[in-house]
Order: C-alpha cells, then sequence, then structure tokens
C-alpha cells in the first residue's frame, strides 16, 4: 500500500471491561476511573518503534458486546490482529472474549490476537484462578494480565500484537 | 428526489446536507485522494490534500480499500473533537466514495440509555456476586456449626448437663473459679462391689455398671441434682449448683432422688437377678448439707467442675456408716427435711476437719401429706428381693400382696432356720412370691 507500515488492531470483548481505558492507557499514557461506555467505534492511531520497523496501529476502540448491542463482524473487515479483553473481576466475561474469538476465527480465519485479563490490580476482587490461566495458555495463546490503571502488561501486549501482525 | 415537490425535495436537501453535516471523499484505485468536500471540518478533516495517499491523512480508511463490498457502512465512527459520523462506501465508476453523515446527536442519545443499562447490569452482577460470596461464607459458617455441635455433643458426655448446658449458654465462663455455696451432697456406694461381680466377665461388669450409671444418672436429673463425678462404683451428686431452688427445696429433691434411686434399685436388682447376677447391687447412700467450695478446680489444661470441702467429706463419711440399702443423713440435712422424712438419730460421730460432733440420721421412711410415717422396706440378698413402699402401691393391690406376704411367712416359717448354707438353693422351693402371686391370681 504504501512505504509505511500500517496495521489495523480490533479491541474485542464484553462491556466494561476496560478496552477505551487500554487504549487510552497505551496511547495517552493517562487513565480515568470514570466509566463511560463506548458507542460504534472510536479509532487512534499509536506509533510502534520495533527497531528494525517502524509501525503504525490504527485501533479500534469497538463498542462493548452485549445483550443490546452485539458485535458487528464488519467491525473486523481489515484487521492484521485483535486483543480480546476480559475483566478478571468478572468471569462471565472470560466466555464472551472467547466465543468473540471463535467467531473471528469462523469469518477471518486465524489472526494474530492477545488476551488479557484486565483489572489485575483489583486483585481482592479478582475471580480467574491460576489453574484456568495456566490452560488459557496452551498451545502457546499469548494470555496476560493487565491493568489499564497501573499500566501493567498494556505496552508487551501491543508490542506483541505489532510483532506477530507485521511478520 | 424524484416524485417529491419541489419544495420539500429542496428541504430535504438542505436537512441532510447541513443538519446531517454531509462530507465526502472520493479515492481512486490507487488509493489517492481525488476528491473531498461538503462539511470536512466537522469531522477534523479540512485539511485534505488532494492528489496525495488518502491512508496518511484519513488512517481511519485503514485495512478498508479496496472496497470488499458495495455499498459499505460503518456506524458512528468518532472522530477527533468528539463528533460521530456513520460512514458510508460505494463504488462508482473506480472511484471509492466515502460519504460521512453527523450522528453526534443520535450517538450521545444512545450511550446515555446504554450507560444506564450497563452500569444497572453491574451493579447486578456485583450483587450477584457478593450473594455467591455470601453464601460460600454461610456454607463454610454452617459446616463449621455441623462440627461444633458435633464435638460439643461429644463433649456433653463428659459433662454433668447442668454444667454444660451453663458453659455452652455462655453463662459461664471456663476459668478457674470456685464460689462457696450451701450444696447438699449425694455419695453412694455399691456394697462389696468387687465380691459381688468377681464370676461375671469384665463385660458383663461394665454393661451392669453402666446400666446402673445411666439409670441413677436419670433419677438425678429428673429431680434436678449435678451428677459430679464417678469414682469406680460410687456416685457423687450434688444439688444447690449451678442451678438452685433454694436450701430446703434442695435437700428435699436430694432426698426425694435418694429414695426413688432405692427404689429403681429394687427393680433393678430383679432384672439382673433373672439375668444370672447372683448377688444383688445393695448400695449405702450418705447424704449432708453444708457450705463447700464449688467451681473449676485443677490446671488451665485440664479442669474438673467439682465442689469440695470437709462437708462434701462429710457426706462420704455417712456413706460409710450407713447400711446396705440404707440412707443416712446429716443433721443439718434432716432439719431442712424432717417434714417429708422420717429418720432415727444414730450415735453421734466426729469428722476430720468438722468442729462440731455430727448426729448421723438413719432414713426410715418418708411421711405422707398427712406427716404420718410410710415406711419403706427393702432386703435384697441371695434368694430374696424384697422392697415395699406401702405410698406406691395400688390399693387395688393391696390384698393381693398382703395374700403374698402370708405365703412367704408361712413358706419361711416351714423351713425353719438354719437347714440350708446361704446360695444354695432348697429343694422344690421353687415357689417363689412372685409365683404363689401368680397362682393366687
Amino acid at each position: 500500500m504504501t512505504a509505511t507500515l500500517q496495521k489495523k488492531i480490533c479491541m474485542l470483548g464484553g462491556f466494561s471491561v476496560g478496552k477505551t481505558s487500554l487504549v487510552k492507557r497505551y496511547v495517552q499514557s493517562v487513565f480515568s476511573e470514570t466509566y463511560l461506555t463506548t458507542v460504534g467505534v472510536k479509532i487512534d492511531k499509536k506509533t510502534v518503534d520495533l527497531s528494525d520497523r517502524i509501525v503504525n496501529l490504527i485501533l479500534w476502540d469497538l463498542a462493548g458486546e452485549d445483550d443490546i448491542n452485539s458485535f458487528r463482524m464488519t467491525n473486523m473487515r481489515g484487521a492484521a490482529g485483535y486483543v480480546l479483553v476480559a475483566d478478571g473481576t468478572r468471569p462471565s466475561t472470560l466466555d464472551v472474549a472467547l466465543s468473540l474469538r471463535q467467531r473471528v476465527e469462523a469469518e477471518y480465519g486465524p489472526l494474530p490476537f492477545v488476551l488479557l485479563l484486565n483489572k489485575s490490580d483489583l486483585k481482592e476482587q479478582w475471580a480467574i484462578g491460576d489453574a484456568e490461566i495456566a490452560e488459557l495458555r496452551q498451545n502457546g495463546r499469548w494470555v496476560r494480565l493487565s491493568s489499564a490503571r497501573t499500566g501493567e502488561g498494556v505496552e508487551d501486549a501491543f508490542k506483541d500484537l505489532a510483532v506477530r501482525a507485521t511478520s | 428526489m424524484v416524485g417529491l415537490p419541489a419544495s420539500l425535495a429542496e428541504r430535504l436537501r438542505e436537512l441532510t446536507y447541513n443538519e446531517r453535516a454531509v462530507a465526502y471523499l472520493q479515492v481512486d484505485a490507487e488509493f489517492i485522494l481525488v476528491g473531498a468536500g461538503g462539511h470536512l471540518d466537522n469531522y477534523g478533516l479540512a485539511a485534505m490534500r488532494l492528489g496525495e495517499p488518502v491512508i496518511e491523512q484519513a488512517f481511519f480508511l485503514e485495512g478498508l480499500l479496496p472496497l470488499e463490498e458495495t455499498p459499505f457502512f460503518v456506524p458512528s465512527v468518532e472522530f477527533d473533537g468528539g463528533r460521530a459520523a456513520d460512514l458510508h462506501f460505494h463504488l462508482d465508476d473506480g472511484i471509492v466514495w466515502v460519504v460521512l453523515f453527523d450522528v453526534t446527536a443520535y450517538r450521545d442519545a444512545t450511550r446515555r440509555l446504554q450507560q444506564k443499562a450497563y452500569e444497572m447490569t453491574l451493579l447486578q452482577e456485583k450483587e450477584a456476586q457478593l450473594n455467591r460470596r455470601l453464601e460460600a461464607m454461610n456454607q463454610e459458617l454452617e459446616a463449621a456449626n455441623d462440627f461444633l455441635v458435633m464435638i460439643s455433643t461429644k463433649l456433653s458426655h463428659y459433662l454433668a448437663p447442668q454444667i454444660y448446658k451453663s458453659i455452652f449458654s455462655g453463662q459461664k465462663d471456663v476459668t478457674i473459679h470456685t464460689e462457696r455455696k450451701e450444696l447438699t451432697i449425694f455419695f453412694s456406694d455399691i456394697k462389696d462391689f468387687t465380691a459381688t461381680t468377681e464370676h461375671l466377665q469384665p463385660e458383663e461388669i461394665t454393661l451392669l455398671l453402666n446400666e446402673y450409671f445411666t439409670e441413677m444418672s436419670t433419677i438425678a436429673l429428673k429431680h434436678g441434682g449435678t451428677v459430679d463425678k464417678f469414682i469406680g462404683d460410687a456416685l457423687v451428686i450434688f444439688f444447690g449448683d449451678p442451678e438452685t431452688k433454694g436450701t430446703v427445696e434442695d435437700a428435699r429433691a436430694c432426698l426425694n432422688m435418694a429414695t426413688e434411686m432405692q427404689r429403681r434399685l429394687a427393680e433393678l436388682n430383679v432384672k439382673w437377678r433373672r439375668a444370672g447376677t447372683e448377688q444383688p447391687f445393695r448400695v449405702r447412700m450418705g447424704v449432708n448439707t453444708g457450705f463447700c467450695n464449688v467451681g473449676n478446680f485443677g490446671s488451665v489444661h485440664r479442669m474438673d467442675y467439682t465442689a469440695i470441702g470437709a462437708e462434701v467429706n462429710l457426706a462420704a463419711r455417712l456413706q460409710a456408716i450407713a447400711e446396705p440399702g440404707h440412707i443416712v443423713i446429716s443433721y443439718e440435712t434432716y432439719a431442712l427435711v424432717r417434714d417429708v422424712v422420717a429418720a432415727r438419730a444414730l450415735p453421734e460421730i466426729s469428722v476430720k476437719g468438722i468442729g462440731r460432733m455430727v448426729v448421723p440420721y438413719v432414713v426410715e421412711g418418708v411421711l405422707d401429706e398427712a406427716g404420718r410415717k410410710v415406711e419403706i422396706f427393702s432386703e435384697h440378698m441371695t434368694g430374696l428381693d424384697f422392697y415395699l413402699d406401702p405410698r406406691a402401691v395400688d390399693a387395688t393391690a393391696l390384698e393381693r400382696i398382703r395374700a403374698t406376704l402370708r405365703k412367704a411367712i408361712v413358706a419361711l416359717e416351714g423351713r425353719g432356720g438354719g437347714d440350708y448354707p446361704t446360695g444354695v438353693a432348697r429343694p422344690g422351693g421353687k415357689s417363689s412370691p412372685t409365683k404363689a402371686n401368680d397362682k393366687a391370681t
């Protein structure tokens, strides 16, 4: 297309798992405690320096999946990878994330993705066991704990995805 | 707009273009921006450069070109500055048109509704989660409680029920602490227990002793006594702690218990005799009333709830001088129960630790409501089980009992004296009073 490597990456997951907060933390290095639901999509750009190449990530922060807002599969069109986000304090959001992955794979085939178990700073309310996380990691899947509040795991996740989406 | 009146068509055009801030981009097959117009500034896209690659200027198009289908639609895309637009794509003669419609107002309205709905759902999820945690905690508590109940039930068998109750209800602290209280203390002992049971197997002795203690404890409980301890075949019971009805009532309850124990023992002896024991259990009982130290004695590791003091020792001593089958009480107790029992004074004795001379009284019977003495007969030996409490006898059975006793006397007179050594059955002497009685009816 052009000399610049540019890749579309989608943020997928249930509502209120922290997709918008993760993008905000990654792109603007800020975090807000206020919850503001996303309608439609907010598209942001972040340039990643991978030392041998520079990649522009075009981040599609999509509205969360739930009963009243079913996921528009066409929003995934042209994506080079995706970030699955679940809320570690709400086990049901992990099911939502895994079901989204299945549906994306059925439509677009195997794409690079990372699975973030977000809100790792909320240790008191954490509800996903270590055994379950170990099982999620089977087949070399990239699964990390993350926190948009502290920044834990955020940079790594996007960088890893940038590497895999451009190699 | 074909078919619409000109005025309406013009109005619609105006509404769509201005109110919805329509803007467009045109992109050729090489992804070069070849045209742009409309309200581009509404979306922060005013500085678009024609003739240059579009992706660098409008990164939101990344991945969407070339068009895979036409028309194509991406709803509610938020642009810098907060405006939201629906993106409509269509291909016409090799050119991709991207048309933007402002939907900010619609997006904001949707967001308000969605925000409320999600916050509500989050609250419900949180509530459900809390409920699950509560339930899990309740289950744990229940399990812990069941365990405690099980343990305390096991423990209860090692304690007098009143003590158990007062500890487990939280009334009494389990600390080394004693009080001085006026108690009526009861001591009982089986005469020659070892000799009586020496021909029995240890298992049989255990069974016999357990039955004896169970029966006696049941009677003690019925009268409100605190079963202090079992020492071998001896039994210590006191009245007045932890529950008391007053010194007089406690002493009366103790005497009532003692006479009921003797009565029950007579029945048990008959039963045990039938089961094969040769010697009956003959029990001496002693009762005293006085101030004792009562409470927890021992160490912090092992405590006993008990009563100690010279008055307790006196009860033991009175028991020792009682004839088997009899109850001996101190004057102090007799003074409290003299309106309900008939007793005869025995020679006075001295007891270590007690400064005064003690006058023991042997209980000869109980007094009826009119204050008349009702003598109780109790004799148990090889060849005889005899217990008679005239108060307890049913009036309709009186004649039958008299007949039986008369026949028994005749039988005994006929036998004479000293012909048969103790423990040897008399030839043809099978006719027991019971049998004679059977024939009579």
